[in-house]
């Protein structure tokens, strides 16, 4: 159905490159005690991170040259927006490693500025009002909370509190490329479709769960003529997989829980000397 | 609408590494102002992503990237659990009664 498919090996290569970049940047943080060492994680991020960065912009120009001449969009305005995009990703990338609360903060929100200026620039003006209209209804609130607690909570305090375990990093990354599989899967069999029926919708019911499983073709289809033996293999293989990964997504937030709970933080080792 | 995929790819790779920075914060936050960070991580890349949803694939309902956001969110629940509650200064009341 599409020329170009949306999730592919550049998709997988720059997640997980901004994902080895999180994990090495983390690691420069916390082993600041050890100067050299903490040099060469924080050199090793960034490079990783400029890679990840570099294969966005590669994936855009080399989907702009596919293109016919008369077909390819304005080079400013593709170009400014995956230059506000690249900022909105290494700013997001600062939220999720900042050494403090503070700084996660100020990255989310330039994360969420990004997001609204590369929606203008889309001129997918409906939806970055909504941004905007979230980011600044939730800064009142985070506003309101803060001055409401600002006498009896020290949360603001610039404490340096490290992030673990680095494994629940790679099965988000699992999770997102399941997300995105199941969505091309439904792109791809969208036109054996024959009738669209307005129960259907893009947002969650009551049945959405067992509705998904159905249309992802994740369940066996013996009713859907157009479904061939490939396809209901594929669609086998995909169920084992989806299930598998929700098992240990499940097993290592499980043990993330458990250590984190039995494990001493880091003030309570510090205290203790 | 290949034009239009040309144009909203970085769009794409935005939310998808949102939604990934989200559940990986969600899950990893040691305090709730982060967990909230992660929140806002994760409705970002809802937004983004149904954007983008919207303009290169008009006649593809949402459908299945729908169903994912309750369980991503969900599971970050699983978050604030990891948290540990601030330890009370005093198990007595400010006038010493308990």
């Amino acid at each position: 159905m599409m020329g170009e498919p949306l999730f592919d090996g550049v998709s997988a290569a720059i997640v997980l490159f901004g994902l080895i970049s999180v994990l090495a940047l983390r690691a420069s943080v916390v082993d600041a005690e050890i100067i050299q060492r903490a040099r060469k994680f924080d050199l090793a991020g960034h490079v990783l991170l400029g890679i990840a960065v570099s294969l966005l912009l590669f994936r855009w120009i080399d989907a702009v040259t596919d293109l016919s001449l008369e077909a390819r969009p304005s080079f400013w305005r593709s170009g400014s927006l995956s230059t506000t995009c690249g900022i909105g990703l290494i700013a997001a990338l600062k939220a999720v490693i900042a050494g403090t609360i503070a700084r996660r903060v100020q990255y989310f929100v330039i994360t969420a500025v990004s997001a609204v200026i590369s929606l203008a620039i889309a001129s997918a003006w409906d939806w970055a009002l909504l941004v905007l209209a979230m980011l600044c209804s939730g800064l009142a609130v985070a506003q309101w909370c803060t001055t409401r607690n600002r006498i009896s909570d020290d949360s603001l305090d610039d404490v340096e509190s490290p992030r673990e375990p680095v494994l629940v990093l790679g099965i988000s990354a699992m999770v997102v490329l399941l997300l995105l599989g199941t969505w091309e899967h439904v792109i791809t069999n969208e036109a054996q479709r024959k009738t669209r029926s307005s129960r259907y919708s893009a947002w969650p019911r009551a049945t959405a769960l067992r509705n998904a499983w159905e249309r992802t073709g994740w369940s066996a289809r013996t009713a859907d003529d157009n479904s061939t033996q490939q396809v209901e293999d594929v669609a086998a293989r995909e169920q084992w997989i989806a299930l598998g990964l929700g098992s240990l997504l499940l097993v290592v937030a499980a043990t993330a829980c458990f250590r984190t709970r039995h494990a001493p933080t880091t003030l309570e080792t510090d205290h203790a000397g | 609408m290949q034009a239009e995929l040309s144009i909203w790819r970085p769009l794409w790779d935005f939310a998808a590494l949102l939604f990934v920075l989200g559940m990986a914060s969600a899950l990893t936050s040691r305090d709730r102002a982060s967990w909230w960070v992660s929140q806002g991580l994760l409705l970002l890349s809802v937004v983004v992503g149904f954007a983008a949803t919207g303009a290169t694939h008009p006649g593809v309902d949402l459908f299945s990237l729908g169903i994912w956001v309750p369980i991503a969110w969900a599971l970050s629940l699983l978050g604030p659990f990891r948290i540990p509650k601030p330890s009370p200064v005093s198990p007595t009341n400010h006038d010493g009664s308990l």
